[in-house]
Protein backbone atom coordinates (compact mmCIF):
# COMPACT_ATOMS: atom_id res chain seq x y z
CA UNK A 1 0.00 0.00 0.00
CA UNK A 2 1.10 3.83 -0.50
CA UNK A 3 2.57 5.63 2.35
CA UNK A 4 1.39 8.27 4.18
CA UNK A 5 2.14 12.25 3.90
CA UNK A 6 5.08 12.42 6.22
CA UNK A 7 6.07 16.21 7.70
CA UNK A 8 8.97 15.39 5.86
CA UNK A 9 7.16 16.12 2.76
CA UNK A 10 6.63 19.74 3.45
CA UNK A 11 9.35 22.21 1.59
CA UNK A 12 7.77 25.25 3.08
CA UNK A 13 4.48 26.22 5.40
CA UNK A 14 2.21 27.52 2.53
CA UNK A 15 3.43 24.77 0.24
CA UNK A 16 3.17 20.67 0.58
CA UNK A 17 4.82 18.29 -2.16
CA UNK A 18 3.56 15.00 -3.06
CA UNK A 19 6.01 12.65 -5.36
CA UNK A 20 3.19 10.43 -6.33
CA UNK A 21 5.67 7.11 -7.36
CA UNK A 22 7.34 7.60 -3.38
CA UNK A 23 4.43 8.34 -1.53
CA UNK A 24 1.65 6.87 -3.18
CA UNK A 25 2.59 4.43 -5.84
CA UNK A 26 5.20 3.50 -8.59
CA UNK A 27 1.98 1.75 -10.09
CA UNK A 28 -0.96 3.97 -10.49
CA UNK A 29 -4.32 2.88 -11.94
CA UNK A 30 -7.89 2.69 -12.24
CA UNK A 31 -10.57 5.34 -11.66
CA UNK A 32 -12.49 4.04 -8.45
CA UNK A 33 -11.35 2.78 -4.96
CA UNK A 34 -13.13 -0.67 -6.62
CA UNK A 35 -10.58 -0.45 -9.23
CA UNK A 36 -7.67 -1.52 -7.70
CA UNK A 37 -5.47 -0.28 -4.53
CA UNK A 38 -3.98 2.63 -6.16
CA UNK A 39 -6.89 4.10 -7.87
CA UNK A 40 -7.75 8.07 -8.66
CA UNK A 41 -10.25 8.35 -6.09
CA UNK A 42 -8.08 6.91 -3.38
CA UNK A 43 -4.79 9.61 -4.24
CA UNK A 44 -7.40 12.51 -4.37
CA UNK A 45 -9.36 11.38 -1.65
CA UNK A 46 -6.72 10.36 0.76
CA UNK A 47 -3.70 12.58 -0.51
CA UNK A 48 -4.59 15.52 -2.36
CA UNK A 49 -7.57 16.82 -0.63
CA UNK A 50 -5.82 16.35 2.92
CA UNK A 51 -3.13 17.86 0.85
CA UNK A 52 -5.06 21.23 -0.47
CA UNK A 53 -6.61 21.55 3.03
CA UNK A 54 -3.24 21.50 4.85
CA UNK A 55 -1.34 24.19 2.26
CA UNK A 56 -1.99 27.01 0.21
CA UNK A 57 -0.52 25.07 -3.26
CA UNK A 58 0.06 21.81 -3.28
CA UNK A 59 3.44 20.69 -6.15
CA UNK A 60 2.67 16.82 -7.40
CA UNK A 61 5.70 15.55 -9.05
CA UNK A 62 4.86 12.76 -11.45
CA UNK A 63 8.04 11.22 -12.82
CA UNK A 64 8.85 7.92 -11.33
CA UNK A 65 5.68 5.78 -11.91
CA UNK A 66 5.59 3.39 -14.65
CA UNK A 67 3.15 5.45 -16.70
CA UNK A 68 -0.50 6.72 -15.96
CA UNK A 69 -3.90 5.41 -17.31
CA UNK A 70 -6.31 8.80 -18.67
CA UNK A 71 -8.69 7.47 -16.21
CA UNK A 72 -6.72 7.68 -13.18
CA UNK A 73 -5.35 11.23 -14.26
CA UNK A 74 -9.03 12.35 -14.83
CA UNK A 75 -10.84 10.86 -11.61
CA UNK A 76 -7.53 12.16 -9.48
CA UNK A 77 -7.30 15.64 -10.88
CA UNK A 78 -10.85 16.63 -12.92
CA UNK A 79 -12.36 14.87 -9.70
CA UNK A 80 -11.23 17.70 -7.83
CA UNK A 81 -14.09 20.18 -9.59
CA UNK A 82 -16.24 17.42 -10.49
CA UNK A 83 -16.32 15.93 -6.79
CA UNK A 84 -14.15 18.41 -4.24
CA UNK A 85 -16.17 21.39 -5.69
CA UNK A 86 -13.72 23.29 -6.47
CA UNK A 87 -13.42 25.73 -9.07
CA UNK A 88 -10.83 25.43 -12.22
CA UNK A 89 -9.23 28.35 -11.77
CA UNK A 90 -8.74 27.53 -8.07
CA UNK A 91 -7.18 24.54 -8.73
CA UNK A 92 -4.95 25.59 -11.58
CA UNK A 93 -3.73 28.20 -9.07
CA UNK A 94 -3.53 25.94 -6.14
CA UNK A 95 -2.13 22.33 -7.60
CA UNK A 96 1.21 22.79 -9.67
CA UNK A 97 2.46 19.60 -11.42
CA UNK A 98 6.01 18.69 -12.54
CA UNK A 99 6.44 16.03 -15.15
CA UNK A 100 9.25 15.53 -17.84
CA UNK A 101 6.18 13.91 -20.15
CA UNK A 102 4.33 17.25 -21.90
CA UNK A 103 1.64 14.90 -22.68
CA UNK A 104 0.44 13.85 -19.42
CA UNK A 105 0.57 17.43 -18.43
CA UNK A 106 -1.54 18.24 -21.29
CA UNK A 107 -4.01 15.78 -20.38
CA UNK A 108 -4.42 16.88 -16.60
CA UNK A 109 -5.15 20.39 -17.76
CA UNK A 110 -7.72 19.32 -20.08
CA UNK A 111 -9.38 17.20 -17.23
CA UNK A 112 -9.23 19.81 -15.03
CA UNK A 113 -10.86 22.22 -17.45
CA UNK A 114 -13.57 20.16 -19.24
CA UNK A 115 -14.68 18.76 -15.70
CA UNK A 116 -18.20 20.51 -14.19
CA UNK A 117 -19.02 20.06 -10.86
CA UNK A 118 -21.69 17.38 -10.22
CA UNK A 119 -25.11 18.55 -10.41
CA UNK A 120 -26.97 17.38 -7.44
CA UNK A 121 -23.98 18.62 -5.53
CA UNK A 122 -23.78 22.26 -6.90
CA UNK A 123 -27.41 22.73 -5.94
CA UNK A 124 -27.23 21.46 -2.78
CA UNK B 1 52.86 37.63 -49.94
CA UNK B 2 53.40 36.88 -53.82
CA UNK B 3 50.91 35.31 -55.73
CA UNK B 4 52.14 31.93 -54.88
CA UNK B 5 51.64 32.28 -51.02
CA UNK B 6 48.18 33.44 -52.01
CA UNK B 7 47.60 30.64 -54.16
CA UNK B 8 48.50 27.89 -51.39
CA UNK B 9 46.51 30.04 -49.19
CA UNK B 10 43.41 29.28 -51.35
CA UNK B 11 44.28 25.93 -51.84
CA UNK B 12 44.57 25.13 -48.50
CA UNK B 13 41.02 27.25 -47.16
CA UNK B 14 39.49 25.11 -50.01
CA UNK B 15 41.06 21.47 -48.93
CA UNK B 16 39.41 22.97 -45.37
CA UNK B 17 36.35 24.17 -46.71
CA UNK B 18 36.17 20.55 -48.39
CA UNK B 19 36.50 18.75 -45.42
CA UNK B 20 34.37 20.86 -43.31
CA UNK B 21 31.22 20.30 -45.78
CA UNK B 22 31.77 16.47 -46.34
CA UNK B 23 32.08 15.92 -42.53
CA UNK B 24 28.87 18.13 -42.31
CA UNK B 25 26.94 15.82 -44.39
CA UNK B 26 28.46 12.47 -42.83
CA UNK B 27 27.26 13.39 -40.19
CA UNK B 28 23.73 14.52 -41.34
CA UNK B 29 23.24 11.27 -42.72
CA UNK B 30 24.77 9.18 -40.32
CA UNK B 31 22.29 11.19 -37.77
CA UNK B 32 19.43 11.02 -40.43
CA UNK B 33 20.16 7.31 -40.44
CA UNK B 34 19.77 6.86 -36.79
CA UNK B 35 16.57 9.07 -36.79
CA UNK B 36 15.05 7.10 -39.24
CA UNK B 37 15.75 3.80 -37.14
CA UNK B 38 14.38 5.22 -33.97
CA UNK B 39 11.00 6.46 -35.85
CA UNK B 40 11.09 2.75 -36.99
CA UNK B 41 11.25 1.36 -33.89
CA UNK B 42 8.54 3.90 -32.55
CA UNK B 43 5.94 2.15 -35.11
CA UNK B 44 6.57 -1.32 -34.07
CA UNK B 45 5.75 -0.27 -30.79
CA UNK B 46 2.67 1.67 -31.34
CA UNK B 47 1.59 -1.41 -33.13
CA UNK B 48 2.37 -3.63 -31.09
CA UNK B 49 0.46 -1.14 -28.75
CA UNK B 50 -2.29 -1.30 -30.97
CA UNK B 51 -2.30 -4.65 -30.94
CA UNK B 52 -2.39 -5.31 -27.23
CA UNK B 53 -5.22 -2.83 -26.44
CA UNK B 54 -7.39 -4.24 -29.02
CA UNK B 55 -6.95 -7.51 -27.70
CA UNK B 56 -7.51 -5.95 -24.22
CA UNK B 57 -10.84 -4.13 -25.18
CA UNK B 58 -12.52 -7.36 -26.89
CA UNK B 59 -11.49 -9.75 -24.21
CA UNK B 60 -14.28 -11.40 -22.62
CA UNK B 61 -12.94 -10.70 -19.35
CA UNK B 62 -11.00 -8.00 -17.82
CA UNK B 63 -6.90 -8.55 -17.86
CA UNK B 64 -5.06 -6.63 -15.34
CA UNK B 65 -1.49 -7.91 -16.54
CA UNK B 66 -2.59 -6.79 -19.81
CA UNK B 67 -3.91 -3.59 -18.87
CA UNK B 68 -0.47 -2.67 -16.87
CA UNK B 69 1.39 -3.79 -19.79
CA UNK B 70 -0.51 -0.99 -22.03
CA UNK B 71 0.11 1.78 -19.70
CA UNK B 72 3.75 0.88 -19.43
CA UNK B 73 3.92 0.56 -23.65
CA UNK B 74 2.11 3.98 -23.60
CA UNK B 75 5.00 5.66 -21.10
CA UNK B 76 7.83 3.91 -22.84
CA UNK B 77 6.46 4.90 -26.61
CA UNK B 78 6.02 8.76 -25.17
CA UNK B 79 9.32 8.87 -24.01
CA UNK B 80 10.95 7.27 -27.57
CA UNK B 81 8.49 10.20 -29.29
CA UNK B 82 10.61 12.40 -26.49
CA UNK B 83 13.85 11.52 -27.17
CA UNK B 84 13.86 12.01 -30.88
CA UNK B 85 16.45 14.53 -31.64
CA UNK B 86 14.60 16.12 -34.16
CA UNK B 87 12.37 19.96 -34.50
CA UNK B 88 8.93 20.66 -33.37
CA UNK B 89 8.99 18.01 -30.35
CA UNK B 90 5.50 19.71 -29.16
CA UNK B 91 4.03 18.37 -32.58
CA UNK B 92 3.66 14.73 -30.62
CA UNK B 93 2.50 16.00 -27.61
CA UNK B 94 -1.21 15.80 -28.22
CA UNK B 95 -1.09 12.68 -30.16
CA UNK B 96 0.51 10.82 -27.70
CA UNK B 97 -2.18 12.21 -24.87
CA UNK B 98 -5.00 11.44 -27.67
CA UNK B 99 -3.62 7.60 -27.39
CA UNK B 100 -3.24 7.41 -23.91
CA UNK B 101 -6.76 8.25 -23.81
CA UNK B 102 -8.21 6.30 -26.21
CA UNK B 103 -7.04 3.26 -24.59
CA UNK B 104 -7.00 4.23 -21.19
CA UNK B 105 -9.74 6.44 -20.45
CA UNK B 106 -13.01 4.69 -20.92
CA UNK B 107 -13.69 0.59 -20.44
CA UNK B 108 -10.09 0.44 -19.20
CA UNK B 109 -11.24 -0.04 -15.55
CA UNK B 110 -12.38 -3.51 -14.34
CA UNK B 111 -15.92 -1.57 -12.59
CA UNK B 112 -16.93 -0.28 -15.95
CA UNK B 113 -15.04 -2.65 -18.66
CA UNK B 114 -17.77 -4.27 -21.21
CA UNK B 115 -16.04 -6.41 -23.78
CA UNK B 116 -16.06 -4.62 -27.17
CA UNK B 117 -17.34 -5.79 -30.35
CA UNK B 118 -14.60 -5.83 -33.65
CA UNK B 119 -16.77 -2.91 -34.78
CA UNK B 120 -16.79 -0.77 -31.64
CA UNK B 121 -15.79 3.14 -32.40
CA UNK B 122 -13.35 2.68 -29.22
CA UNK B 123 -11.61 0.59 -31.77
CA UNK B 124 -11.52 3.17 -34.32
CA UNK B 125 -10.86 5.89 -31.58
CA UNK B 126 -7.43 3.45 -30.95
CA UNK B 127 -6.53 3.05 -34.73
CA UNK B 128 -6.96 6.79 -35.66
CA UNK B 129 -4.97 7.69 -32.46
CA UNK B 130 -2.15 5.66 -33.62
CA UNK B 131 -2.19 6.89 -36.76
CA UNK B 132 -2.14 10.51 -35.73
CA UNK B 133 0.92 9.41 -34.04
CA UNK B 134 2.81 8.11 -36.74
CA UNK B 135 1.70 11.59 -38.78
CA UNK B 136 3.29 13.50 -36.13
CA UNK B 137 6.62 11.47 -36.10
CA UNK B 138 6.81 11.71 -39.95
CA UNK B 139 5.99 15.47 -39.77
CA UNK B 140 8.56 16.01 -37.29
CA UNK B 141 11.26 14.03 -39.86
CA UNK B 142 10.16 15.92 -42.62
CA UNK B 143 10.36 18.97 -41.04
CA UNK B 144 14.03 17.84 -40.07
CA UNK B 145 14.96 16.47 -43.06
CA UNK B 146 13.03 17.49 -46.06
CA UNK B 147 10.68 15.07 -47.88
CA UNK B 148 12.31 12.12 -49.99
CA UNK B 149 14.08 13.96 -52.73
CA UNK B 150 14.79 17.13 -50.90
CA UNK B 151 18.49 17.99 -50.94
CA UNK B 152 19.89 19.20 -48.08
CA UNK B 153 20.88 22.48 -50.50
CA UNK B 154 16.72 22.74 -50.68
CA UNK B 155 16.80 23.35 -47.13
CA UNK B 156 19.32 25.24 -46.64
CA UNK B 157 18.14 27.56 -50.17
CA UNK B 158 14.69 27.71 -47.96
CA UNK B 159 16.37 28.73 -44.55
CA UNK B 160 18.21 31.26 -46.61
Amino acid sequence: MGKSLSAGSFSAQDKLVINLALDFSRHPAGRFLTDGPFSGQRFREEFLVPALKKARTVVIRLDGARGYGSSFLEEAFGGLVREEQMTVEDVLARVRFESSDPSVLLEITEYIKDASPKKSQATA
Amino acid sequence: MDWSSWGQVVTWCLVLAGWVIVNYQNNQRERRKEQRASIDSIKKQLADLEEGAVSFHTSKEFDHATRRRLQYQIHRLSDACQRLQLCEPQTTVKPIAALRQAITLNNADPTTFVPQEPTSPLLDDIYAAGDDVIDAVEGRFIAEYGSVGQSWRHKLLQKL
